[in-house]
């Protein structure tokens, strides 16, 4: 049984999230009276086809800043597609632009390759870049600019197109689980990283949690390839496990970073301060070192969101290869809301 | 799970707004005190300064310090609270559904009133330590955390008292050092003693340092750990 795609906001779903009734937080629709997903967005084949691009284009892979001229300039490039119009227009009436923009997976993921390889070249850019600024950190934290990240993000990238060419497979079991195996080893070491990273102490803070992000990134896109790899294998339960488990490590992993870490990295190459000096800088740095904290903050929502989506595909009985194949070549709209629960809505 | 997503986001975000407001609602209190204190020498009997420093800063300085302080950090408090309010509201509302779910949201919003008996007293200097707990007022439903506190205050501000040891610790009527200085480096000690105690920086006055706690940095932790703790 596969759930029903909803093409448009059902009006009194567009009310009830604009009173305040349900609350929308990352790709979720929630009845907090109730604890449970009402609706979810769920990215489709369609939106594989225009968000590398987008992605492609941005300043980062998480640029939530500039979603609002990213929509409008992609409701440009598009205008001639009207599916993606459509769908552009979903987002925008959810307030959820910067999610897709974000780089991040809405819903399950696809693991379609030409995003994924998209979002690996933007990370893999970002890195290189910032190994200069590294380079004039006195004390360099071991391990997080070197060959060995580079050729991670090689093997990510090819257990990705592993897993994506796996639909072309007539059985696709054997290479799709040596592919989560591979996975479960670059999570884990780019989580490694990420955790070095927010260990140190020292000058060029700002510079580390830079990387951080990276690495964060790097540890989404391969905990989510790997959900998605365990829900093609029909493996409810484990995508499940994997994705409560990423979900929990994030969180103990990145609670601690907030506007306090953020402003204090960015402040400290501004050396000794005087008090008025002191709050110019506070004032001035405010807003970039919020939006980077709420990056982390949508990451964990990003992380977050999958096993509550995949506890209801279960109750739901849904087949979950049978399910990712119908949302891979959907080309109606590239986004879609999906409900797997009449009953709280 | 659901519940755990909605209030861990909101109380993080809590955290950032409160966090941010401290830290400069505390550096423009240092700036403020730095000019009162100016005022206060400029008015003051010279020789009476420096005959007598220490009952100068102690019947002056340190009332004005603690005043001043007191509004401030009652301030910061009342923004906190508002601002946990929504937080607080959908604890409740989740709290009142069925039994699984409050234990779920149990797991991940633990009690809030546990940090402060385990770990946050906050200790305002070596002589004034002040053993209450990290969030004053708890309310019977505290099960899910900070969240559900009736009312969110800090320490610090538990009580006039508390306040006046505050600005004792900024040390105006304890740095040794100070009856023995002409009356024209007094305000440049003040200065350095207020920053000590308010920033922990910018202050030559090392010997000193171990005994103050930098009150910001007090006031951020107390933040950080309350919303830290629960999520």
């Amino acid at each position: 049984m596969l759930p029903p795609l909803l093409f448009e906001i059902p009006s009194d779903l567009q009310a009830k999230v604009a009173s305040g009734v349900y609350r929308q937080v990352g790709a979720l629709i929630l009845n907090p009276a109730t604890g449970r997903i009402v609706k979810h967005l769920q990215q489709t084949g369609l939106a594989q086809e225009f968000t590398g691009h987008l992605i492609c284009g941005l300043p980062n892979l998480l640029s939530p800043i500039s979603m609002v001229t990213q929509l409008a300039s992609a409701a440009v490039t598009y205008s001639q597609n009207r599916a993606i119009l459509q769908g552009i227009e979903m987002l925008k009436i959810l307030g959820s632009g910067g999610l897709i923009l974000s780089g991040l997976d809405l819903g399950v993921s696809l693991a379609g390759f030409a995003v994924t390889s998209a979002k690996l070249d933007r990370l893999n850019r970002s890195m290189s870049a910032m190994d200069s600024k590294l380079d004039q950190i006195g004390r360099r934290v071991e391990d997080l600019h070197d060959a060995a990240v580079h050729n991670d993000f090689l093997a990510l990238e090819a257990v990705c197109k592993q897993v994506d060419d796996g639909w072309m497979l007539a059985d696709p079991m054997a290479s799709w689980s040596s592919a989560a195996d591979a996975l479960y080893g670059l999570q884990g070491r780019f989580m490694d990283r990420a955790r070095r990273g927010l260990a140190f102490n020292g000058p060029g803070k700002a510079a580390i949690l830079e990387r951080v992000e990276g690495f964060v990134d790097a540890v989404l896109l391969a905990s989510s390839t790997l959900i998605s790899v365990r829900t093609a294998m029909g493996d409810l339960t484990a995508a499940r496990v994997a994705a409560d488990r990423i979900s929990r490590d994030l969180n103990q992993m990145t609670a601690a970073i907030g506007l306090r870490e953020v402003l204090a990295a960015q402040i400290e190459p501004e050396g000794q301060l005087t008090p008025a000096g002191r709050i110019d800088a506070l004032e001035r740095l405010r807003e970039p070192a919020q939006h980077q904290a709420q990056r982390f903050r949508l990451r964990e929502v990003q992380a977050g969101s999958a096993g509550p989506i995949l506890q209801d595909m279960m109750a739901a009985g849904v087949d979950g290869r049978a399910w990712l194949a119908a949302l891979r070549s959907e080309r109606r709209s590239p986004f879609v809301l999906v409900s797997y629960d009449t009953t709280n809505a | 799970m659901i519940d755990a997503i909605i209030l861990r986001r909101g109380i993080l975000e809590w955290r950032d707004e409160c966090l941010g407001d401290a830290d400069i609602t505390l550096t423009r209190l240092l700036c403020d005190l730095q000019g009162l204190v100016a005022d206060e020498l400029g008015k003051a009997v010279t020789w009476r300064l420096a005959a007598f420093p220490a009952q100068f800063c102690e019947t002056v300085i340190d009332p004005v310090v603690a005043r001043r302080m007191h509004r401030a950090m009652s301030g910061l408090q009342e923004r906190a609270d508002k601002a946990l309010r929504p937080i607080r509201d959908d604890a409740l509302t989740m709290a009142t559904q069925s039994t699984p779910r409050l234990l779920a949201a149990r797991d991940v919003m633990k009690t809030a009133l546990d940090v402060g008996s385990v770990g946050a007293p906050m200790v305002l200097g070596a002589w004034a330590v002040v053993a209450v707990p990290a969030l004053g007022v708890g309310s019977a439903t505290a099960a899910l955390g900070l969240a559900t506190v009736a009312t969110f205050s800090m320490p610090i501000l538990v009580g006039g008292v508390v306040v006046a040891a505050a600005a004792t610790s900024v040390g105006l009527t304890r740095f040794g050092g100070l009856s023995k200085r002409i009356s024209g480096r007094v305000k440049d000690q003040l200065d350095q003693a207020l920053t000590l105690a308010i920033l922990g920086e910018g202050s030559a006055l090392t010997t000193f340092s171990a005994e103050i706690e930098r009150i910001t940095d007090m006031v951020l932790k107390e933040l950080d750990d309350a919303a830290t703790a629960t999520v």
